[in-house]
């Protein structure tokens, strides 16, 4: 499913946060496009690391997509490039 | 012993339990990395902390040790059984060299003698060349392999320990422009978020920051300059900054996190290098002893060769490091001893508040007694300690006990996790020993027995701890022979522990083995036999207001229960009237509390007891008991009691409710008092009795026995 945020920051991530939960209950194989989202920051990316993980315990598959190169550089720069599996 | 010496004695009595245990574990389920690693940490942590103290006797000792486990770790040697045998001796030599050195009292020359005969019995093992050069040049290579270590230096730079406060987010900075400054300043060679602080998503707070990162930062900045970078932020932040070098920063730092996986992540992934606080610990006399070994402690220890790879991951490993604080075992009785006076206090003040009637103050009265109770728990909680250490000391002895005797005995533990009581946990070690062995020796028969009796040439001794309810319950439980009533009972009548013409139960003839001077051996041994013994067994268990309990069937095995209080000092009592007498009974071990009603009056007299919900209860009328005044009252009251899956109905007069107690002794003088098990000062200052339920049910049992 595409994230339709045009970023993934403080400003967003409540709002993300229902609909990842929503995605949760949908497919053992989730597949989350990044194509909107331009922008992300440390808040973004703990929400992102708590999807991961929560599908992790349930032995779900997860595949981010479609990452712009400044959110890439922002995970990078986080140091949870990967946890989060991206690269 | 002054301080630093107590804490060497402790740690290295700690590292010998667990290479006991390693290598009981190595007999039971053959060699494996876990315990081999075991073996060598406690050896390389005994060395590097005696080295530190300069006993050098120690050292050397087991310097050879770990010289050969060192190499069967790596695979050049491979382990034989009779190592084990020689590992355990090792064991032994180094805890009596520990003795002589924490009393500092210089060994003999039978001592010295010994522990080179384990050396080269230790040398025959490793290759002739090496073995020479391992005790020729001793020192040189201890030097050696911290010479190594310093190699693995890296001054230049910083450990950043970074976490935030749960509002962080919302204040407005992004970590990531905190990083990107960082990036300015100099360059993070290791980033590592924390993340298991982070919750599933259905727990999860998308506003509240959880997220840690612990960071190595090379940088020519100074701490001052890399402090700065937090400057806005310093409120919101929880910073700790080191040189990756200093190992006393690293300390501090596993010191003061909560988190108990931080160390063995931060090992695995090679940001923490334990090796180092060797070469500080080398290279820094000045830094005290008690943190030299705070740092010699710390696991794994691996070894110089070996890389990432061969490291056990730790995160996977159910075995979680734990944060530990050691604290002198005097401090926390005195604690105990003054919560003891301020709940004492409180019930006064209670009282006092009560006489007041002010509803505000009985308010606030209320909340103080929970806060105490949770106090009380909390300082309880510090000197809960598993059984586990105490049981794992008893493989030793079965081991020992049955090579002796020639007979296979499996051993087996389980409820190791069990708290109890540090001091009842050490109590109960000694009679547990007692018991143990007289399983192995009495209970487990002769394998030509066994094979006669058609059963298998190993024995089993299953040792269990569990708690139900208020109490913990150990048993011992053997598939030996069971004990033998008709023998029991004619040494008892030979002993004149019994009279000839006397008439036993079955469970009052088990019980003839705890009595002063009984024993069925022929002949005396150096494992049991001597007709002291069990008695002493059962005055320990009873002076732990514990009780002791035999169940045993003839050619199938016996089985020993001890049951035993979790604590001794402070407990939740109920406060009641007997004639005009008050007494506390331990709440955990009241049930319900009626009305004495017309009804169970006459069923009382009819039949001696009284059925509630199709249970029988028999009873016990405690003013009879205690011989206390008759007082003509409206209602008389009956307290339910339960303990070991019995339960007693007492006729008592007034209820007043619970409260909490502190348990006083009565003295000498009423010591023995039947139904008894202590006093108590209550709020008004009266002295009330506490009843020992335990031995009430036993008499109510004894008595309708007797009286059928």
């Amino acid at each position: 499913m595409t994230l339709d945020f045009d970023a993934l920051t403080i400003y967003e991530v409540e709002a993300c946060h229902k609909v990842l939960l929503g995605v949760l209950n949908a497919d053992e194989h989730v597949t989350l496009d990044f194509t909107k989202i331009q922008k992300i920051d440390m808040a973004g990316i703990q929400l992102l690391i708590s999807f991961i993980q929560t599908l992790q315990n349930n032995t779900y598959q997860c595949e981010f997509i479609n990452i712009s190169d400044d959110v890439t550089h922002s995970i990078i720069t986080s140091g949870c490039d990967t946890i989060l599996g991206v690269s | 012993m002054d301080e630093d010496l107590a804490l060497f004695n402790e740690d290295a009595l700690d590292q010998l339990s667990h290479m006991e245990q390693a290598l009981l574990d190595a007999n039971d389920v053959g060699v494996d990395d876990e315990n081999l690693g075991a073996l060598f940490r406690a050896m390389h942590t005994i060395k590097g902390t005696a080295g530190m103290f300069g006993f050098d006797e120690i050292v050397s000792f087991t310097h050879v040790a770990e010289n050969l486990l060192d190499l069967m770790r790596q695979g050049k040697i491979e382990p034989k059984p009779q190592m084990l045998d020689l590992f355990l001796e090792c064991k032994d030599q180094t805890s009596l060299l520990v003795e002589y050195a924490v009393n500092q009292v210089e060994t003999d020359i039978e001592i010295q003698n010994h522990s080179k005969s384990l050396m080269q019995a230790l040398n025959v093992f490793i290759d002739d060349k090496d073995s020479s050069e391992t005790i020729e040049t001793l020192t040189d290579e201890a030097q050696l392999d911290f010479s190594t270590l310093n190699q693995h230096e890296s001054c230049d730079i910083w450990h950043i320990s970074l976490r935030f406060s749960e509002d962080f987010f919302t204040s407005g900075m992004d970590i990531l422009s905190i990083f990107n400054f960082f990036n300015k300043m100099g360059e993070m060679v290791m980033l590592t978020p924390i993340t298991n602080t982070i919750k599933t998503l259905d727990a999860y707070e998308p506003l509240v920051t959880t997220i840690g990162f612990e960071i190595d930062f090379q940088s020519d900045a100074s701490k001052a300059e890399i402090e700065e970078i937090f400057e806005f932020v310093e409120d919101d932040v929880t910073l700790s900054i080191f040189k990756a070098s200093d190992s006393l920063g690293w300390n501090t730092l596993f010191q003061t996190q909560e988190d108990s996986q931080l160390k063995a992540l931060l090992s695995d992934i090679g940001v923490y290098d334990e090796v180092a606080l060797f070469q500080e610990v080398q290279e820094a006399p000045q830094i005290s002893r008690e943190e030299a070994i705070n740092k010699v402690k710390i696991e794994p220890i691996p070894h110089l060769q070996s890389t990432k790879s061969t490291l056990p991951k730790r995160l996977n490993n159910t075995k979680k490091a734990t944060t530990t604080l050691r604290v002198d075992s005097l401090k926390v009785d005195k604690l105990i001893n003054q919560i003891g006076e301020m709940v004492i206090a409180n019930a006064k003040l209670n009282t006092l508040a009560e006489s007041i009637d002010n509803t505000e103050l009985s308010e606030t009265m209320e909340n103080f007694k929970v806060l105490l109770e949770d106090v009380r728990d909390g300082i309880m909680g510090i000197r809960m300690v598993q059984v586990q250490d105490s049981f794992n000391k008893l493989r030793r002895i079965v081991s020992d006990t049955a090579k002796k005797l020639d007979k296979e005995i499996e051993f087996i533990i389980s409820g190791g996790d069990t708290e109890l009581d540090k001091s009842v946990v050490e109590k109960i070690s000694d009679p547990l020993v007692h018991m143990i062995r007289n399983s192995v020796d009495h209970g487990i028969e002769s394998k030509e027995k066994r094979l006669a009796s058609a059963k298998s040439i190993k024995g089993t001794i299953e040792l269990r701890a569990f708690t139900d309810s208020s109490s913990i319950v150990i048993e011992i439980e053997d598939d030996g022979g069971g004990i033998n009533k008709e023998v029991v009972l004619q040494k008892a009548k030979e002993s004149g522990i019994v009279g000839e013409n006397d008439v036993l139960s079955d469970k009052e003839i088990f019980k003839l083995i705890f009595a002063a001077g009984f024993s069925t051996a022929d002949e005396v041994s150096d494992i049991s036999g001597r007709g002291v013994g069990m008695d002493v067994v059962k005055r320990n268990i009873e002076s732990l207001r514990g009780t002791l309990d035999i169940d045993s069937t003839t050619g199938k095995g016996s089985k020993f229960t001890i049951r035993l209080p979790l604590t001794l000092a402070v407990i939740d009592g109920f406060l009641i009237d007997i004639g005009s007498t008050k007494y506390i009974l331990p709440l955990e071990l009241i049930s319900e509390c009626i009305e004495y009603s017309q009804e169970h009056i006459s069923e009382h007299k009819e039949h001696g007891f009284i059925t509630i919900r199709d249970e029988v209860i028999p009873m016990l009328n405690l003013k009879t008991y205690f011989q206390e005044a008759e007082l003509q009252l409206p209602r008389e009251n009956i307290i339910i009691a339960k303990y070991a899956n019995r339960s007693v109905g007492l006729i008592v007069d007034e209820l007043y409710g619970e409260q909490q107690i502190v348990i006083k002794p009565l003295g000498v003088l009423f010591d023995k008092t039947p139904g008894i098990s202590g006093g108590t000062i209550l709020g008004s200052g009266e002295v009330a009795m506490i009843i020992d339920i335990p031995k009430l049910i036993e008499f109510q049992i004894n008595s309708s026995h007797k009286g059928s």
